[in-house]
């Protein structure tokens, strides 16, 4: 009965919900965001990011919550001028996302290797970062019919999707590391 | 396999000897009125019996191994004695630094921040001394000699044997071995058993689900006996996340073989609670079908073709008890050092799909000779569309384990409180941040507060099922493995 209820209350809600229904043109959309940005103003953005999330969601030692960081990342955003914001908004998210995933993507006993042997802790959970979602590229690059072209949008959701049927990884956190890897520069190599 | 060979092998050249000696007795000997073949192979028999009884498998291990012992190998000389070394002081050691957690006290060191690196600082590694055993050892060889005569070496091993052959008290060691084996012939049936448990394969464990609905994958006549079987092993191996079904009974029947599989075999999910071999599941079952099996187990159980399974797990049961006692009486550790609990052993569950059910779990138990089993059945709704066929997974989890899910012990909230409150789906809904709106999901456990997301078909293929299904499994998991057993 409670679960009839519920379900009938949020039919609605997600009936008007226009960009879970466009994925693909969401991921487009991303990738245009990010690969118009120069290193240097993606390397900036993301500091911001993770310092907003970090400030506003009191997350110094733990995951922040997803809403939160949401809120944070739109302030940031906000303040920038009108023609950038929406470019914001977009990068912003992979960034965002990439945070939240961070402790499932390196588990705990590489982040304490990492902080053992590296001197600079952020460079080397970027690294780590880096050749976690290299691998996750290459399964992409592997799946029958993907293409670089026109269609990689739609190939990377459908790539995701399936993976998140099969393993404990998302889809978002999966389209995050995908679209954050290959919209990466040559140099300087970095995850956010 | 050594043990049965063992045994033939015994049986055969005893029979033949056997024979041999009656035949030379010839006009002499009492003879009896069967034919000579048959007689032979009614010694074959009794002393296969006899083997039976005086071999297990330890005994045909070490007989297949007796050669391998120490004797007298011609082979094997002892090493000519090293010349005494010269007095050398020790190389020094390369000290050992304690790497975990020691990377910036010893940066700091060496730029001058600290003095002193604590429990950091380089340690000497120690050498390790020879104890006075491993010396003596080393000094004393039995074996031959480099320039030891080869008939010296010879009477040496035998004068040495034959020393310790005059330690040895004949008729102590016969009354022990006579009292070894009155011991062993008074669990003839038990010893017997084994090797019959062994042979058949009989079964460790046995558990059996009832459920209403018709069997989901029927083979035809044809298939039965053209197209081999796919081992639930395999079918179990890589399970992938199935969310659209069709309706209809068959869909249900599905639904449920699915959700049971990833409750209790999928190994992507974790260490599986059990060998899919030893579950059954009783498709086309009766409504009242556990009503029956508490009224009426064994009557029940040999209709629906469950005794033969439960019988020989209490047989098992039963052997590996007898087995102990043996164990204890000839002094020896027994094989397992506890046994599980019988009720463990075996288990009943009906689960009826019925559109009065009210999803409560009933409890009863069956009584089968000297044991007591659990049985279990709910009276449940179940429909395959969208949010509702979670209700399965729900279901199953508790009359198979008795526990009911309550979704992950804590979880955080937007204000990084704890609270146990799934996360509201509508967050997860929006013009702006798709990714990050969606990762809102991951609080948001559709086992215990419905899921809205599943009947959104938008949301249905992005939606983190597969995360909340883990923790489900992992809880069902952890309750079910305490409750069960297996020989």
């Amino acid at each position: 009965m409670r679960l009839a209820i519920a379900i009938a209350v949020l039919i609605p809600v997600a009936a008007g919900a226009a960009p879970v229904e466009h994925r693909d043109r969401y991921i487009g959309d991303v990738l245009g965001a990010l690969r118009s940005m120069t290193p240097a103003a993606r390397r900036d953005l993301a500091r911001d990011v993770r310092i907003a999330a970090r400030k506003q969601c009191r997350a110094d030692s733990t995951t922040p919550d997803a809403m939160c960081v949401v809120a944070a990342v739109r302030k940031l955003c906000a303040a920038r001028p009108e023609a950038a914001r929406r470019s914001c908004a977009l990068s912003a998210d992979v960034i965002a996302i990439n945070f939240l995933a961070e402790k499932e993507w390196v588990e705990r006993k590489t982040r304490v290797r990492i902080m053992n042997t590296s001197d600079d802790f952020q460079a080397g959970m970027r690294a780590e970062l880096r050749a976690r979602y290299a691998g996750l590229v290459a399964e992409l690059s592997m799946m029958r019919g993907f293409s670089t072209g026109a269609t990689m949008a739609g190939d990377i959701d459908r790539f995701c999707v399936a993976r998140a049927r099969r393993r404990v990884l998302t889809w978002s956190r999966c389209v995050g590391a995908i679209v954050w890897y290959i919209t990466e520069p040559a140099s300087p190599k970095e995850a956010p | 396999m050594q043990t049965c060979l063992l045994i033939g092998v015994f049986a055969s050249v005893s029979a033949v000897l056997l024979v041999q000696l009656w035949r030379g007795r010839g006009a002499t000997a009492v003879r009896l009125a069967i034919p000579a073949g048959l007689r032979t192979a009614l010694f074959v028999v009794v002393f296969a019996g006899v083997g039976l009884v005086a071999f297990d498998n330890r005994r045909a291990g070490l007989f297949m191994h007796l050669a391998e012992g120490p004797g007298l190998s011609l082979s094997t000389y002892c090493k000519p004695p090293r010349a005494a070394e010269p007095e050398v002081a020790p190389a020094p050691v390369a000290p050992v630094i304690k790497a975990r957690g020691c990377g910036l006290i010893l940066r700091a060191y060496r730029l001058g921040y600290t003095k002193d690196l604590g429990s950091c600082a380089p340690k000497r590694a120690v050498a390790p001394k020879r104890t006075p055993k491993q010396q003596k050892t080393a000094e004393i060889c039995q074996d031959r000699q480099p320039d030891e005569p080869l008939f010296h070496y010879a009477w040496r091993v035998l004068a040495d044997r034959a020393g310790k052959a005059a330690d040895i008290d004949p008729v102590g060691l016969a009354r022990s071995n006579l009292h070894e084996f009155q011991t062993r012939l008074g669990y003839v049936t038990s010893l017997a058993a084994v090797q019959t448990h062994a042979i058949t394969s009989s079964p460790h464990a046995t558990h059996h689900l009832w459920i209403n609905l018709p069997a989901p994958h029927p083979r035809s006549l044809l298939d039965r006996y053209l197209v081999p079987q796919v081992h639930c092993s395999n079918r179990y191996v890589a399970m992938v996340t199935k969310v659209r079904w069709a309706s209809g009974d068959k869909a249900k029947s599905a639904l449920l073989e699915h959700a049971l599989g990833r409750l209790l075999f999928d190994r992507s999910l974790g260490e599986a609670a059990g060998y899919c071999g030893e579950f059954t599941i009783h498709w086309g079952a009766a409504a009242d079908a556990c009503d029956k099996l508490a009224a009426d187990p064994v009557r029940f159980l040999r209709s629906s073709g469950a005794y033969d399974s439960v019988h020989a797990v209490f047989e098992r049961y039963t052997t590996a008890t007898d087995l102990r006692q043996l164990a204890r009486k000839l002094g020896d550790r027994p094989a397992r050092r506890r046994l599980p609990d019988p009720r463990t052993l075996v288990s009943f569950q009906c689960l009826i799909v019925d559109s009065a059910g009210n999803g409560k779990m009933k409890a009863a138990e069956a009584q089968i000779g000297n044991y007591t089993v659990d049985v279990r059945q709910m009276h449940t709704t179940l429909d395959t569309r969208g949010a509702h066929q979670l209700a399965a997974y729900k279901a199953l989890a508790l009359v198979l384990s008795g526990v009911a899910y309550n979704g992950p012990v804590i979880q955080q909230d937007a204000a990084g409180k704890l609270t146990r409150r799934p996360a509201p789906v509508a967050d997860a809904i929006g013009d702006d941040f798709l990714l990050t709106r969606l990762d809102v999901l991951r609080r948001s456990d559709p086992f215990v507060a419905g899921a809205p997301a599943l009947a959104e078909p938008r949301l249905l293929d992005v939606y983190p099922f597969h995360y909340h299904l883990f923790n489900l499994v992992t809880a069902f998991r952890r309750a079910y493995v305490r409750q069960r057993g297996r020989l």
